[in-house]
């Protein structure tokens, strides 16, 4: 009975997942609760199966075994209907960036708006403005195409473009890779400010120490397909395991 | 309701009601809309009937008190829970800082025609410059042969060559077969069946079979060769090659253009041969010109100068075609869709050039009498 209370008031609900890819195991039976307002980081070597558990949870991605629930839903029970609703209420940022290519920074910004909702235009225009500017970004940079942005600004304008229907989670792919520290940092500073104003809850797969020991509430580390340690960062930094130690340890050795 | 108004002291209460968020912010303007707003009033927003609101809703609120005359400095808020005040007060520092919204910069008509006619110009000036890189590359090739990539030419004329007979093939029998139907029924009509071996020849040889192999190939090279190279540009392979030294011309252009070259007039080859095939079929059927009378007229009127007509123009053709490919390819900017556009271009490009040169040909053979 325990386990049913927790996953109800849980806002991400993994239960005993597993995975194979072509007869190769990449998950052994995850299970995580993850609950609302927080910020939560997973971590673990390359080929640990991060990115696939989480484009599992937002739906992109079966598993072979096991459930997953958002907001108590079912992912991979719902309807076509019902889905399309459960995802107004997440947002996803790509690894990099993943925006349209042949629309300008304005055109992706409104799309969830323009598809999604009955908004008249000249009211989303005012709002794709307020998001440049909560996103940091110049109205100016509005009517460029994504290929004249840097990297940092291209997922600026992905987290707008994620935000924009006001999700009450958000999912964000390795949000620092490519940038340079003072961006990433700048970044990470963004999503904090953004996810306690707007009392999002987060859920960052990242290789990015600075990001965890920054912004991360609770940290998640897999390995070898199973969930190895999970709780505050301190906590978990303490943890005596051979992948752990030398993964904190990766910036004191410089 | 998302709202009710009331008139306390002399000021108008505005208290926002149940569930404000961006997927109903239609329904929301609705009723503000229709309101009818009394002016001139000292204006107090109250949140303590409120549910919840989100920041695209608080901005929309604010925009439209705005656009009925009430400065922020006049609005007071009240009622509402920290974090709805700490979103209204994130939103309020946002519209301070965008007041300054300029005009969006439209093309006009005759800007974007100019623009229009530099392209074209850009593109004639960057067709012939690359012409030029490419003539270059192979005056090295010539005097340094070891450069010469065997294994990408051959599986470049595999695929341009081999993989495209049945296709060819097929087209040009199907365009044989069709030419002989029409000119069946007029060569009936004055009891002048033989002559369906001269047309259906003559055409085939001269001016069908080179030209619709080469859109053919244009459709399943030229495009394939952009959307290759394209995707390695994309992917920085071709910055790859030039920093480890070695030349994009040598390893990816000039053994495509060349297997094409090749190519092409042996599918032409085989397009005559399908094409007379097809108009021997319709003449046996139709006509009843047997097999072996459609082949003596053919040796007769059939001299060599027919066929090599259609065969020189055919490396011509490939030559283009690849070039355009090619060129297209590295032209690929850093986006998913400049693939797609340049992909198109080629094609559309590649035929124009296609047709172009046969007219061209057309007059040089007519001067020279051929």
């Amino acid at each position: 009975m325990t386990t049913l209370t927790s996953r109800q008031n849980a806002i991400i609900s993994v239960q005993n997942v597993e995975t194979y890819f072509g007869g190769k195991a990449v998950h052994q039976g995850i299970s995580l609760d993850i609950y609302p307002g927080k910020i939560v980081s997973l971590i673990g070597g390359s080929g640990t199966g991060k990115s696939t558990l989480l484009r599992e949870i937002v739906g992109l991605l079966p598993p072979t075994r096991g459930e997953i629930f958002l907001f108590g839903k079912n992912v991979w029970r719902q309807s076509e209907d019902k889905m399309i609703a459960l995802r107004r209420r997440f947002g996803m940022l790509f690894q990099d960036g993943a925006l349209f290519s042949g629309l300008s920074v304005r055109e992706n910004i409104a799309i969830p708006l323009v598809e999604q909702t009955q908004i008249a235009s000249p009211i989303i225009e005012d709002l794709v403005d307020m998001w440049l500017g909560l996103v940091g970004l110049s109205v100016d940079t509005g009517d460029k195409v994504p290929s004249e942005l840097s990297g940092g600004m291209r997922k600026r304008v992905a987290l707008a473009r994620a935000l924009v229907l006001e999700p009450e989670i958000i999912f964000l792919d390795e949000p620092t890779s490519g940038l340079d520290p003072i961006n990433a940092r700048a970044f990470d500073k963004l999503i904090k400010t953004l996810s306690e104003s707007l009392g999002l809850t987060v859920f960052i797969v990242t290789h990015d120490l600075d990001t965890i020991c920054g912004i991360t509430d609770r940290l998640i580390v897999l390995e070898q397909g199973k969930v190895l340690a999970d709780g505050a960062v301190k906590n978990v930094a303490k943890i005596k395991h051979p992948w752990i130690e030398s993964y904190f340890n990766s910036r004191a050795d410089h | 309701m998302y709202f009710s108004v009331r008139v306390e002291n002399d000021s108008l209460v505005l208290f926002l009601q149940g569930t404000w968020r961006v997927i109903q912010l239609n329904e929301v303007l609705l009723e503000l809309n229709t309101f009818p707003w009394p002016n001139n009033h000292q204006l107090i927003i109250d949140g303590s009937t409120l549910s919840e609101i989100d920041t695209s809703s608080i901005n929309t609120l604010l925009k439209f008190l705005s656009s009925r005359g009430n400065s922020f400095d006049i609005i007071s808020w009240r009622g509402f829970s920290k974090r709805q005040q700490n979103l209204i007060d994130l939103v309020k520092t946002q519209w301070n800082l965008e007041s300054s919204l300029k005009p969006r910069n439209m093309l006009g008509i005759i800007e974007q025609l100019g623009k229009g006619t530099l392209d074209v110009g850009v593109a004639i000036f960057d067709i012939f410059s690359f012409i030029g890189q490419t003539l270059t590359a192979c005056w090295r090739l010539l005097s340094r042969p070891k450069l010469f990539r065997y294994k990408e030419f051959v599986v470049q004329l595999e695929l341009a060559c081999v993989n495209a007979l049945p296709i060819c093939s097929l087209v040009t029998f199907l365009i044989g077969l069709v030419v002989a139907y029409l000119f069946a029924g007029q060569f009936e009509k004055y009891g002048a069946n033989i002559f369906i071996v001269d047309s259906v020849a003559l055409a085939m040889c001269r001016e069908l079979s080179p030209i619709i192999v080469a859109i053919i190939i244009a459709g399943r090279s030229g495009s394939a060769f952009t959307a290759q190279i394209g995707t390695m540009k994309i992917s920085q392979e071709i910055e790859a090659m030039t920093v480890l030294g070695l030349s994009y011309m040598q390893v990816l252009v000039l053994p495509r253009v060349l297997a094409l070259v090749i190519a092409l007039p042996l599918l032409v080859f085989i397009g005559d041969l399908m094409g007379i095939f097809g108009g021997l079929a319709i003449a046996n059927l139709q006509l009843g010109v047997t097999g072996s009378t459609f082949i003596d007229r053919l040796q007769a009127v059939l001299t060599a100068r027919h066929v090599l007509v259609g065969l020189i123009k055919a490396p011509a053709f490939a030559f283009f075609i690849a070039l355009i490919g090619c060129h297209l390819g590295l032209q690929v900017e850093d986006n998913a869709r400049s693939v797609g556009l340049n992909t198109t271009a080629t094609v559309v490009r590649s035929i124009v050039a296609v047709i172009l040169l046969n007219a061209a040909f057309a007059i040089i053979f007519v001067k020279l009498g051929v």
